[in-house]
């Protein structure tokens, strides 16, 4: 029954307990039984669980009754938290007639929360503000109730009071959610039109496409059309996403489910698509979610070259189910056969690296992550650059512009001192401080994309100890004075170590990039030269002096395990370096251009 | 593994004083060591009451092995003895102090005697945190040629914090004045939990490649053969059967808190704690800590690490019987390492770079398993 149905997602900032708030809804309402249970139910990927994040959406849907013994089904649909997968929250909310907005009691509001609170207001979503973690001893009620007045415009006697962790306050959050939050709207005799918020790809069963039926019914069995795409399937299988998947025969508008109908490629079925019936299709499609875009890249080398061919069906693999994943085949004279590959920030970086040696058994060398260039030559031509190889020869270029984002720091004010430094540090520009709490303020600056593509969160973090969070939003292209450093390790130019940096660094950056290559480059057996130029021109150099020895001096009975096992590990962490001329150059080391301390 | 060539080890726990610089086991001798020679008897029968071995060498090491009373040593070599035995070698500390009866030695069956001179000069010694000064090393060192001992193995240290290739020269000059049957020098080695290893106390890794190559000249000018990284033998005769054993995977029997065996397929060692080691006994248990069954490729691995450090070198049919392939190229175009036959075999430089050869040959092992050219 639509009157019935509740759609609702969880907004909340990393760590104020999104994860732990699901499972405890999941078990109230019986959902999943205890011997089932483990942590972090919906986040079913290794490296989701491990890191503590969301990175795919999902929904689960539950049952529950309220006080008056009405039966209500509860799709709870679930978002990442990060900035780089921001953009999935934007398509949860679309599903949705509600959202439980959560806040740490102890930390107070934060910046993305604020931000994803804004697009839930625009989808015009009911929403329930929850203050959570009320059993800490550092919870400050009072004052995040009095934040979420102040600085999200909430009603705060419509907060619900709970702990996820103990289950206190979540019974009362359950009958919050089926009396507060409005049923779907939408019309049940209309023609189908259900809009896709996610797929992913089963080995088994080819693409799992996630979808809310807006207006109509899906049937099994049914041919359905994909309306952007213009391809058609046979329904194989539809239902609810439950724990598990329950399938079943018909969903009603109103409905979130899955469907699985011979879909090859989570690209053939991108979120924001409209599915409609291929016998009396809809008129108009809904609207669609914008495409994420790529926003650094980097290329990816298998360390040993035999290796492409299973790196490049691993990435076609890996594509099945990332459609956000973009890549094209390159050549490098030092590393061989790899892909250029697109990301939508540094965190997917890391999670497709870590999917490709995790699921794939990639061993993989990663180049310096860059961000995509716009370089007008002399010729009228605009070209944009995502790979500084293919940087044009100064003579050529007119102008060169580099992505900027608008970003917004937000921290309690005692940080201010260390935060404004490292702003500056990232040549921000264009500074506001506004205070949003009682000590905490807000810096919006102007900054270079490419200043926060390596470990900008990481030291935010460190200097504010963990207190400081931070968004950002494109804000197009700006003039910007780059050259382009190479590195030459042993007098031969490692073009993967090759960066686009800006002129009055330059000198500063390729001396450090040369330190650090000193520092993460074993010794051996010849002196090696590290310098940095450009073009032609050396502007740094460190060396690596010669290994003279590589031997203990005693090796007896009682040695040989210890000896034999070392031999095996060395052995093993060879596999993680790749042979660049005569240099042995550890994965590592391609990043540690990048690293600033 | 009856009449197949082993080796006995017997670990004698003890010292006077540790010296700075030394992480084997060993604790304060106590007043009475009864107990422990009582263990290492009863280990040593627990160990060999199964099978006949023809053990070849037996070595006497520690610690500090001329603390527990030559009665001791004689009573197990008797137990030990078989006509396959040729080499016996108990290492000693040339402190005057020790008083050591070194004709007793000699009587109780041993025919090598390792001496640890370790250096010639006052100051490094002290610095070392050894009981003797250079004056009492030759003093002994006469004192053991004169019992009649022909085969006299010397240990030396360098790449002392401080040492100056000059200090280094005149110890290897004093050392040639005797002439020993056997040299050992060692580049001190930092490790962790001693005064030393922890104070972080050593020459440059220039200055001990330097000296590595000085004693390679000054010994091999005089005649000694440079057989291992740090070993140095006046003939082939003179080389130490004993521990060639351990670096041609020859099985062996360690008797003693610590010690390691090696069967052949499988390496186990005992417990390192005194009361632990004597107690296990006394319940009439073997004191075994462990074991490690080794599989083929361990057994490959090992070759490598042990085959780089000696002019044996590497058996390329040692790997091929494990079904390891190697095809020595890149090995070989380091410069420092020649082929002869099936051998791989380090010059003083190769030895000097074993780590690395072991890691790079490692590397390019290639399993064949029994089948035939993978291509």
């Amino acid at each position: 029954m639509q009157k019935n149905i509740r759609n609702f997602c969880i907004i909340a900032h990393i760590d104020h307990g999104k994860s732990t708030l699901a499972d405890r809804l999941l078990q109230a309402t019986g959902s999943v039984t205890d011997r089932e249970f483990h942590n972090q139910m919906l986040d079913s990927m290794d490296i989701e669980r491990e890191r503590g994040i969301t990175i795919k959406s999902t929904a689960v849907t539950m049952y529950s009754e309220n006080k008056a013994g009405e039966k209500f089904q509860l799709n709870l649909i679930d978002t990442p938290g990060h900035v780089d997968f921001s953009y999935e929250v934007s398509r949860a909310l679309a599903s949705c007639e509600g959202a439980l907005l959560v806040v740490d009691a102890a930390q107070g509001v934060e910046a993305q929360t604020v931000a994803n609170l804004y697009k839930a207001m625009e989808e015009e979503l009911e929403i329930i503000p929850v203050v959570n973690k009320i059993d800490l001893l550092s919870a400050n009620i009072d004052e995040t109730l009095y934040e979420i007045d102040n600085e999200l415009g909430l009603d705060p006697e419509g907060a619900i009071l709970v702990s996820a962790k103990t289950g206190q306050g979540i019974e009362e959050l359950l009958e919050a959610i089926m009396e507060r939050i409005p049923p779907p709207a939408g019309d049940p005799d209309a023609p189908l039109r259900a809009r896709v918020f996610d797929s992913i790809f089963d080995p088994y069963r080819g693409v799992i496409a996630y979808f809310r039926v807006v207006d109509g019914v899906m049937r099994s069995g049914q041919d359905i059309l994909l309306m952007a795409r213009g391809n058609e399937y046979r329904v194989e299988e539809i239902g609810h996403l439950g724990i598990r998947r329950e399938k079943c025969q018909l969903l009603n508008n109103g409905d979130v489910g899955y469907v699985i109908a011979g879909i090859k490629s989570v690209s053939d079925v991108r979120s924001g698509e409209t599915i409609t019936t291929k016998l009396s299709p809809a008129k108009d499609k809904l609207d669609g979610f914008a495409k994420a875009l790529p926003v650094v890249f980097s290329s990816l080398f298998p360390i040993s070259s035999e290796d492409y061919n299973d790196f490049a069906l691993a990435m076609d693999k890996l594509k099945l189910n990332d459609a956000s994943l973009v890549f094209e085949k390159v050549n490098s004279v030092g590393l061989g056969f790899g892909f250029r590959c697109g990301f939508l920030g540094l965190l997917h970086l890391e999670v497709v690296q870590e999917r490709l040696e995790r699921e794939f058994g990639m061993s993989l060398v990663l180049t310096a992550p860059t961000v995509l260039y716009r370089v007008s030559l002399t010729n009228g031509e605009v070209k944009y650059i995502d790979n500084p190889n293919l940087y044009p020869d100064p003579s050529r270029i007119e102008l060169t512009e580099e992505p900027y984002i608008k970003a917004s720091v937000i921290m309690p004010d005692k940080y201010i001192g260390p935060v404004t430094t490292l702003l500056l540090d990232r040549r921000g520009r264009n500074y506001t401080n506004t205070y949003v709490g009682a000590r905490r303020v807000e810096i919006k600056v102007d900054m270079p994309l490419a200043e926060i593509v390596y470990d900008f969160y990481d030291k935010l973090k460190s200097v504010t100890q963990g207190y400081g969070s931070f968004d950002y939003e494109a804000s197009g292209y700006q003039p910007g004075n780059l050259v382009k450093v190479d590195i030459l390790v042993n007098g031969e130019k490692v073009d993967a170590l090759s960066m686009l940096v800006h002129r009055d660094r330059a000198n500063k950056w390729a001396k450090r990039a040369c330190e650090n290559l000193k520092e993460a480059i074993p010794r051996q057996q010849f002196k090696i030269p590290i310098q940095g130029t450009i073009g032609g021109a050396i502007i740094a150099r460190a060396t690596i002096s010669a290994l003279r020895k590589d031997v203990t001096a005693k090796c007896y009975g009682g040695d040989i395990t210890r000896k034999r096992k070392l031999l095996e590990k060395q052995k093993a962490g060879k596999k993680r370096m790749k042979m660049v001329g005569r240099v042995m150059i550890p994965q590592k080391a391609f990043l540690a251009v990048l690293k600033r301390d | 593994m009856a009449n197949e060539s082993i080796g006995l080890y017997i670990h004698a726990p003890f010292c006077v004083k540790k010296c700075s610089y030394c992480a084997f086991n060993s604790v304060k001798k106590p007043e009475d060591t009864s107990g422990m020679c009582t263990a290492l008897s009863t280990e040593f029968i627990r160990r060999t009451q199964q099978d006949s071995f023809e053990f070849q060498t037996f070595y006497a090491g520690g610690g500090t092995p001329t603390l527990l009373p030559p009665e001791f040593w004689m009573r197990l070599i008797s137990m030990v003895q078989t006509p396959s035995l040729r080499e016996l070698t108990i290492e000693t500390n040339p402190a005057t102090l020790d008083a050591i009866d070194y004709s007793s030695l000699l009587l109780s069956g041993f025919n090598r005697i390792s001496v640890g001179v370790q250096s010639f000069n006052d100051k490094n010694l002290s610095l070392l945190g050894r009981r003797h000064t250079a004056g009492e090393a030759m003093e002994s060192l006469k004192l053991i040629a004169g019992t009649g001992f022909r085969n006299i193995s010397l240990d030396l240290m360098y790449g002392l914090p401080g040492q100056t290739p000059e200090d280094q020269q005149r110890d290897i000059e004093k050392t040639l004045r005797f002439m020993p049957q056997h040299i050992s020098a060692y580049d001190l080695a930092l490790e962790p939990g001693t005064p030393m290893g922890d104070r972080g106390e050593k020459a440059s890794e220039n200055q001990c490649a330097d000296m590595y190559y000085q004693i390679h000249e000054m010994l091999t000018a005089n005649g000694y053969i440079h057989y291992e990284v740090s070993s140095y033998a006046l003939e082939d005769k003179f080389r130490s059967l004993h521990n060639s054993s351990y670096w041609n995977r020859t099985p062996y029997i360690g008797i003693g808190p610590s010690a390691h065996s090696f069967s052949g397929t499988k390496r186990s060692w005992n417990v390192s704690g005194i009361i632990e080691y004597e107690t296990a006994l006394l319940y009439g248990e073997l004191p075994e800590e462990s074991s490690e069954d080794l599989t083929a490729e361990n057994g490959a691995h090992e070759v490598l690490a042990l085959g780089f450090r000696n002019t044996n070198g590497v058996d390329l049919g040692v790997l091929a019987g494990f079904g390891f392939k190697l095809n020595p190229t890149d090995i070989l175009s380091t410069g420092f390492v020649k082929q002869k036959g099936n051998l791989l075999i380090p010059d003083e430089k190769g030895m000097l770079f074993a780590d690395h050869l072991a890691c790079k040959a490692a590397e390019l092992l290639e399993n064949v398993q029994g089948f035939d050219e993978p291509h």
